[in-house]
């Protein structure tokens, strides 16, 4: 600014008197504002609660690389919401019937958008609760800020073990699924039922998903013939290939292999190395990447391997077993009338379902209208009637530091599906 | 850039302050932690300006910086117990240390090589952070809960950290400015245009080139612990790759070259999935990217640009001038502008 253009008398005061208004205009709008004071939304003595109407919110991923899971857990929970309303709402203890109100956010799966939809869905929408969001990061962020705010984060769909495990320091959180140690644990009892001394190679992720995971199978294993073989190999979720590890691991020819990868392009590489290299172990596959159209028929394992196990716990609406079950053919047809946008045969609108039918039951049992006495239902709730779990699955969110749905089922493949394999 | 074109920007200016000032003090928590997550990323991409958009160097790994720094206030305020300003001055430095490690070896490079090169840094730091999970909390990420309002303000945290995090990106905002304007500017500007000029005319193109480096590096640290300060959570996720991927696209849409073309980045980073989402949630991806491409269409060289040129015009056409020579002061910011992609 050396150098500058010498503007007219005329113009110049002009200008002067154009920045006089701006700074009055300005002044006198902030005032204003600043007179207003905020509102603290105390008006209401319960938020998201009216005599018809209960207003809950979820945050879950519809855009990014998970879109299609978020879809589904979304019209899951929609699902069944819709069906609700549709035949008159939830009846409560205070003796009226409300209607359910959702509210969803998209977060891409990033942790700080599921933080900002918390925020608007409790500060700007006035929910009474976040009922259900996927993922472990996008909610362990949201935790902390749940017990800020005091109000409900429940069943959160991840089965990071963090969720239910502390009740006390969290009270305002809880899970919903089987953890990744249980499934661990479910997948151990394969190893068990050979009944002989057999040893197990391990891959898994290297993070604590892969830990928990190796943790609950060991603890599957405690007291039997089953050994785990000395090296355990890793991988990471970004890497390409797993081809040395299982190289390695089908060097000490151990009898079974429990091939905890979660990412499903390095399982469907793990399972063709294991098969180019001619090893015929038992295999245990999480639940992340079990899916026969998904794993086992691109990689050739279907027919390869004599023996496939993995867990489960809700009823796989594309299974013949259960075509003709009420549940399922419920769930069915509520999907494709309230929600056919979405994946009905993902996993995720099986869980999203559920996990609606699990805040309903919650709903009805509360005591009172105010979040804590959502907590104390949500706490207290027992049911063994909760569509599409599994049977002789149920709900317990009363035992501290487990998560509601404590146990997963061991499932076998065999012709092109999985079926449960029945507890001896 | 005449005198009363200045002082009405000025004005501008201070109106923007003094409604910026007092808007917390109305609005909802929601959107006082939301517009202190604008001022967050527009840091951010600011910082990727300096590399990209002056310097003409594409880096693809401003999401790594951004996360080091998030670390680093979760690690060191949560964990060690540090205070505030020292944990921010480490989020600052440290990653400006790494940046400026990575630049000995980047800035030999061009192009795509270089941006293959920052490609790497994002995957190295997810695979650390998951790998060091007893520091750093693994996949499940590290609550770190450092906002709290003294009690002497009487303000509300959201209010609090609405005020902290404005004033330190201000103040960031305010010394890139004072930076790009300057020699700095005019240095990067020549080695972005032709680097053997710039060479031949005794400007060293490397020194200079790991300097935009390494403070673009200190910038995203730096936005990183203000994410950390906001959203009071830190996971790998925040240093993945598609985050640097976004922001260099919000630095192209808001404007290259341009300290406001880094801000308006932020407001797009914020808002557009916001409103994408309440058009249709099950389409926000398809639209953001329908958004952008429009953006890209109608204005090429970033909606910073446009705006200058439709402010311009205005001003032109209210004056009863024609367009006048460009102040000596103006050039180092507009020219930057003026090329919609860097030229390497």
């Amino acid at each position: 600014m050396r150098q500058r253009n010498r503007p007219t008398r005329a113009c110049e005061r002009r200008e002067r008197s154009k920045f006089l208004v701006l700074v009055t205009v300005t002044a006198v709008i902030g005032l204003a504002l600043a007179g207003c004071g905020r509102d603290e939304g105390g008006t209401q003595a319960t938020p998201g609660i009216t005599d018809t109407a209960i207003k809950i919110g979820i945050s879950v991923p519809l855009s990014g690389p998970v879109s299609d899971a978020g879809t589904a857990q979304l019209g899951g929970a929609k699902a069944y919401y819709e069906a609700i309303n549709a035949a008159g709402g939830v009846k409560m203890r205070d003796g009226k019937t409300r209607k359910i109100e959702l509210t969803s956010y998209d977060d891409g799966y990033e942790p700080g958008r599921s933080v900002q939809n918390f925020r608007r869905l409790v500060q700007q929408d006035g929910a009474l609760a976040v009922v259900g969001g996927l993922g472990t990061a996008q909610n362990a962020a949201v935790v902390p800020v749940a017990k800020e705010l005091g109000v409900p984060q429940v069943f959160v769909a991840s089965g990071a073990s963090l969720f239910s495990a502390k009740p006390t320091d969290n009270p305002w959180t809880i899970g919903w699924q089987p953890t990744y140690e249980a499934e661990g644990e479910a997948l151990a009892e394969a190893a068990v039922a050979l009944n002989r001394p057999v040893t197990v190679a391990v891959i898994r992720q290297n993070d604590d998903l892969g830990n928990a995971f190796l943790n609950g199978f060991n603890k599957g294993i405690e007291g039997s013939q089953v050994k785990v073989a000395g090296t355990i190999q890793t991988y990471e979720a970004a890497d390409t290939t797993v081809d040395s590890q299982i190289t390695n691991l089908a060097a000490t020819r151990a009898e079974v292999l429990l091939s905890a990868v979660a990412v499903v392009r390095l399982q469907i590489s793990a399972l063709t190395k294991a098969r180019e290299l001619g090893w015929k172990p038992v295999v245990l596959l999480p639940g992340f990447t079990q899916g026969f159209s998904t794993v086992l028929k691109p990689s050739g394992a279907d027919t390869y391997f004599d023996q496939i196990y993995s867990t489960g716990f809700v009823k796989i609406p594309s299974d013949p077993q259960w075509s003709s079950d009420p549940a399922v053919v419920e769930f069915t047809s509520r999907m494709k009338q309230y929600s056919p946008q979405a994946n009905a045969n993902l996993p995720n609108a099986v869980w999203g379902y559920a996990t609606a039918a699990t805040f309903v039951r919650a709903l009805e049992t509360m005591n009172g209208l105010t979040r804590q006495d959502l907590m104390n239902a949500v706490r207290a709730l027992k049911a063994d009637d909760i569509p599409m779990l599994l049977p002789g699955l149920g709900v317990d969110a009363s035992a501290a530091g487990k998560s509601p749905v404590n146990a997963t089922r061991l499932f076998k493949f065999a012709d092109g599906r999985y079926s449960q394999v029945q507890p001896s | 850039m005449n005198h009363p074109r200045r002082r009405l920007r000025l004005a501008a200016l201070a109106a923007g302050i003094v409604v910026l000032a007092i808007l917390p003090l109305n609005s909802t928590a929601y959107t006082n932690y939301q517009i202190a997550l604008v001022a967050t990323y527009a840091v951010a991409i600011l910082g990727l300006n300096l590399v990209s958009g002056y310097a003409g160097q594409i880096s693809l790994g401003q999401s790594a910086f951004f996360g080091l720094g998030g670390y680093c206030a979760a690690i060191a305020t949560a964990r060690a117990g540090w205070p505030l300003p020292a944990s921010f001055l480490l989020a600052c430095v440290l990653p400006a240390a790494v940046g400026l490690l990575v630049a000995i070896p980047a800035v030999r490079l061009r192009g795509h090589g270089l941006a293959i090169f920052t490609l790497a840094l994002p995957l190295i730091g997810v695979a650390l952070a998951k790998r060091f999970n007893g520091l750093t909390g693994g996949t499940e990420g590290r609550v770190a809960q450092i906002a709290r309002a003294p009690a002497w303000t009487g303000l509300d945290t959201d209010q609090w950290t609405y005020y902290v995090v404005l004033a330190i990106a201000g103040a960031l905002f305010l010394l890139a400015r004072n930076m790009v304007t300057g020699r700095l500017g005019r240095a990067l500007a020549t080695i972005r245009e032709n680097e053997v000029v710039a060479v031949s005319m005794g400007i060293s193109a490397r020194r200079y080139k790991g300097l935009a480096f390494s403070l673009a590096a200190g910038y995203g640290g730096a936005a990183g612990w203000l994410y950390v300060y906001t959203i009071g959570f830190v996971s790998p996720v925040e240093m993945e790759f598609l985050l640097s991927i976004n922001l260099l696209a919000m630095m192209i849409v808001g404007g290259m070259g341009s300290v406001l073309g880094s801000l308006l980045g932020g407001v797009l980073y914020v808002y557009v999935p916001i409103v994408a989402g309440t058009v249709d949630p099950v389409r926000t991806t398809l639209l953001y990217g329908a958004i952008l491409l429009l953006v890209l269409f109608t204005a090429p060289g970033g909606i910073a640009r446009a705006l200058r040129r439709t402010g311009d015009r205005l001003g032109d056409s209210r004056a009863g001038r024609g367009p006048g020579p460009p102040g000596p002061g103006a050039a180092p910011r507009a020219e930057p502008a003026a090329s919609p992609l860097p030229r390497t």
